[in-house]
């Protein structure tokens, strides 16, 4: 076809002057450089809240363990206390000493449950991009 | 792909692509660098996605179309010129240039950007219809008829 000829020919013949090859690379490379400190801070940031993540979960479990194990004791310890003490609101406490105890100790696992989710999610997290 | 492979093929690739954008945007030179540079960026971040059976200036050029039209969208006034309009057009490369590529800047600046995108494929780059298609994420027959018209519209100006 004559158009198709035409239009091969004057497209074909297009060379445009272009900004320095060499320049347009440098800049590139800059910005290719840039995107991969940002990609180590990213990588750095993960594993330091990763570490962070995986103490939290030690501590929650150990502490909730401690907790509910001395919620079982408490009962026989503040009942020494108990006569001696008019409060109302303190006795209830101490009457109510080992479900308390053991609401704390349950809190403690569920907020290491949380991170441990938290872990998880971190684990599958692809790199920010 | 690693950094030094992508960074090699880019340098064999870059200047088939910058002279596409630049017709692309009807010689303003400043603007194909600037759509080039982040074109380049996306296809990086993306390399671990790039099929390497595939072809990479394809790849690469689908990237740019994408990163090119976006760029057109945040520029609303800048769509379709009428020709009135068009011929005032300046792109800002080099003077010698733009004088010798004036008026075929102007008539690419007449047509859509869908039709200037394919025009260019095929008969600056020698891509396909298929993969012109692929590149613009447009039908084979959408294709046919965007080259149809955009060859008798481009011939009609040009040889005013």
């Amino acid at each position: 076809m004559n158009e198709d000829k035409f239009l091969k020919d004057l497209l074909s013949d297009y060379h445009p002057q272009l900004s320095d090859d060499n320049a347009f690379m440098q800049k590139l490379q800059r910005q290719l450089e840039l995107i991969e400190e940002v990609k180590t801070y990213q990588r750095a940031e993960r594993r330091k809240n990763k570490l962070m993540s995986l103490k939290l979960l030690a501590v929650g479990i150990v502490l909730g363990c401690i907790v509910t194990l001395a919620s079982f004791t408490l009962p026989t310890i503040f009942d020494r206390y108990i006569n001696g003490t008019q409060s109302e609101f303190i006795l209830t406490l101490l009457h109510n000493v080992q479900y308390v105890g053991l609401a704390i100790g349950a809190g403690f696992v569920t907020l290491s449950l949380l991170f441990t989710t938290k872990l998880v999610n971190l684990k599958d997290e692809a790199p920010h991009q | 792909m690693t950094r030094e492979q992508f960074v090699e093929q880019v340098g064999r690739e870059q200047a088939h692509l910058r002279r596409f954008l630049t017709a692309l945007c009807c010689g303003n030179g400043a603007e194909a660098d600037d759509i080039a540079q982040e074109a380049l960026i996306k296809a990086y971040l993306r390399s671990s996605q790039y099929d390497e059976r595939g072809q990479f200036s394809a790849w690469l050029m689908k990237i740019a179309y994408r990163v090119f039209i976006d760029s057109r969208r945040k520029q609303k006034h800048k769509q379709e010129l009428p020709l009135e309009k068009a011929i005032t057009l300046q792109g800002n490369s080099k003077s010698d240039d733009a004088f010798r590529y004036q008026e075929l800047h102007t008539a690419l600046a007449t047509l859509s950007e869908t039709m200037r995108t394919s025009i260019l494929l095929y008969y600056m780059q020698g891509y396909q219809i298929k993969e012109i298609a692929e590149i613009t994420e447009n039908s084979e027959d959408a294709i046919k008829k965007q080259l149809s018209r955009g060859r008798q519209e481009l011939k009609h100006i040009l040889e005013r």
